[in-house]
């Protein structure tokens, strides 16, 4: 479409073309901004956090003590803590999510059910994604209580499996529609058992969408908070409890509580660079082309 | 015969020849056993079983493992919210007694009021203003890759810490944006704490967050559009007005659809945004349903009230749910 047009550009398609271009550098700005300040807080100086200083070096020194206190210092243990509790959680969670939602969406995509047809079970599951935490926050907090499991690791990755589950599967299903079940077939004929198909040939054809499912659902377990504060209070705590309750302990520590927000959000926007291609991909069900 | 046929479907079982009968693999081969097997009438029941079920292998362990974390707690909600249940005390059975006290809860009802009004503007703004960019995006194809890639960056961060960063900005003395509103002429003024900005403070902080997700999935959507409606629309001489209104807008709906969609599931669930800004204040100005369930459940220890009033949640999740699976059905032909 975009070369038809070229060919037939007027003056005011040249304007739109202005237009767009500056709605979009405008909007970007203003979208990055509160990243870039968040960032630049955490080196700031106490003083320099009561004046709106914008650039470093020209408006304000930077410094890292902030960051040396929170790896190292005093508050080190607090926040390795939970770093440490973050990172297990949100890898392990993820993976978990995958590894059912990988089956469940292959074996809606390839089996037919009967009695529960095969949309059924999809938008069933499809429902339970829907469903805000705070539905079940309730019975979930007895259930982990009654099995004594409040402020474990466990805990809190048993519950994010559940709630990113369905997104697991939802993702998958579509990934494996996309790729055609004669490549299958093909291997069933040769000798294949079912599974031996499963792991060896569809699964390798949409590595794409399972490291995007993967990170997408790390990224939602990384970044969740109410099910961490109810599931933890000192042992299993995350970054996000840190940032949520930083202000109770700190204030106006602007530095402290930006230090932890930056740690807190650097793992899941490079695992989004790294798969930018695959995100947009993904999203569009547009993988596996051929 | 029987005997001969019983090695044969045995040999075959393991080569898993009931799955090429499924899959339609047809040949003189396949067709003969199968007539065979249905003239023994499946005497060798074992390995067609064995395949037959390798398929609720697959399926079982999420949906199992769904019930035991997402609907039985949704059930055991509705025993829970029958109690007068507070933390440390045994629960004791009251009926229907929260459920009456939650419809005449002003607060209650405020927080429903509160939720559908957020829900309704933020996702408005969202798809709205995403779908603007999309287009705009869309014109200028050069350099696009980058704005895709810096437009992943607010959605990946934790609403914890996006709500975070906006506290600060929107500090009244320190912020940038109330200083920049001064050098600007307006008055000083405090977003978070005052009653008639702080809900119009949360739908800003998540129209940042989540419209560069709604730009993302609509402008991949507008990338795969088929070429052949514009080249036929330009040869016939058709203004980009009609171009956009005849062929980009019914191509994208179903698209935007979703991603509407998705944004409203999303939506409904807000929370850590108005948790670290203003707390549900001033009052309860700002305070969603989530909010409300927490603050009951772990604020007031008053497990059985919380749960009728997150059963009470659930119903209007379920009904929106439901309406929406519906639509989605149709345009996915499921």
């Amino acid at each position: 479409m975009q070369q038809v047009k070229r060919k037939f550009k007027s003056k005011s398609a040249v304007i739109l073309d202005i237009v767009a271009y500056i709605i979009l550098v405008v909007t970007l700005v203003a979208f990055l901004f509160p990243i870039y300040w968040m960032v630049i807080t955490s080196f700031k100086r106490p003083i320099d956090t009561t004046t709106p200083t914008l650039i470093p070096f020209v408006d304000f020194q930077p410094t890292p003590n902030t960051w040396i206190d929170l790896l190292f210092g005093t508050r080190s243990a607090q926040t390795l803590k939970a770093l440490f509790n973050s990172i297990i959680i949100a890898t392990t969670s993820a993976t978990f999510c995958v590894v059912m939602g990988g089956a469940t969406g292959y074996g809606l995509s390839r089996f037919r059910f009967e009695k529960w047809k095969n949309r059924d079970i999809a938008m069933f599951i499809l429902a339970q994604r829907m469903m805000p935490p705070a539905v079940v926050l309730v019975p979930i907090f007895l259930l982990f209580n009654f099995w004594r499991m409040m402020d474990t690791q466990l805990a809190i990755i048993l519950a994010h499996t559940a709630f990113n589950l369905p997104f697991a599967v939802w993702i998958l299903r579509d990934f494996f529609e996309e790729i055609p079940k004669e490549i299958e077939e093909a291997a069933l004929v040769d000798g294949c058992s079912r599974i031996e198909a499963f792991l060896k040939i569809s699964l390798p054809l949409i590595a794409p969408g399972l490291v995007v499912a993967w990170i997408f659902c790390f990224a939602f377990s990384w970044n969740e908070f109410l099910i961490v504060m109810i599931l933890s209070y000192s042992k299993a705590v995350t970054l996000t409890w840190l940032i949520a309750t930083g202000p109770n302990f700190y204030a106006l520590e602007y530095w402290t509580i930006s230090t932890w927000g930056t740690i807190a959000i650097i793992p899941p926007m490079i695992l989004a660079v790294l798969i930018q291609k695959y995100i947009v991909r993904g999203l569009t069900f547009g993988v596996v082309k051929g | 015969m029987s005997d001969f046929g019983d090695t044969i479907m045995e040999k075959f079982n393991n080569y898993n020849i009931s799955l090429m009968v499924e899959s339609k693999v047809t040949s003189t081969w396949i067709g003969g056993f199968q007539q065979l097997k249905s003239s023994r009438g499946g005497a060798s029941k074992k390995g067609f079983t064995l395949e037959r079920y390798v398929k609720y292998l697959f399926v079982a362990p999420t949906i199992i493992y769904l019930l035991i974390l997402l609907i039985f707690p949704t059930i055991f909600n509705i025993y829970i919210s029958l109690h007068k249940w507070l933390i440390g005390m045994s629960p004791r059975f009251t009926g229907g007694e929260n459920y009456v006290k939650l419809f005449t809860d002003s607060r209650f009802l405020n927080d429903v009021i509160v939720t559908f009004k957020f829900v309704i503007i933020a996702v408005c703004l969202e798809v709205g203003l995403g779908f603007l960019l999309a287009l705009a995006a869309f014109r200028v194809a050069r350099g696009v890759k980058i704005f895709r890639v810096l437009f992943i960056f607010p959605v990946m961060v934790a609403p914890i810490a996006s709500g975070y960063m906006w506290r600060m900005l929107l500090h009244a003395d320190y912020g940038v944006i109330p200083n920049l509103l001064v050098k600007l002429g307006f008055p000083r003024m405090e977003i978070i704490s005052n009653p008639k900005l702080a809900f119009w403070g949360i739908i800003l902080i998540d129209v940042w967050q989540w419209t560069p997700f709604v730009f993302l999935v609509i402008y991949a959507g507008l990338n795969v559009l088929p070429r052949e409606p514009y080249e036929a629309a330009l040869v016939d001489g058709a203004s980009s007005w009609q171009i956009f209104r005849y062929i980009t807008l019914p191509l994208i709906s179903p698209i935007i659809f979703t991603v509407t969609l998705l944004r409203i599931i999303e939506a409904f669930k807000i929370f850590d945004i108005i948790y670290i800004t203003t707390g549900g204040g001033p009052g309860i100005i700002t305070e969603s349903l989530s909010l409300y369930v927490y603050i009951q459940a772990l604020k007031f220890f008053n497990l059985g009230y919380a749960a009728s009033a997150a059963w009470i949640f659930f119903l209007m999740v379920m009904v929106l749910t439901t309406l929406y699976i519906m639509r989605l059905r149709k345009e996915m032909r499921m």
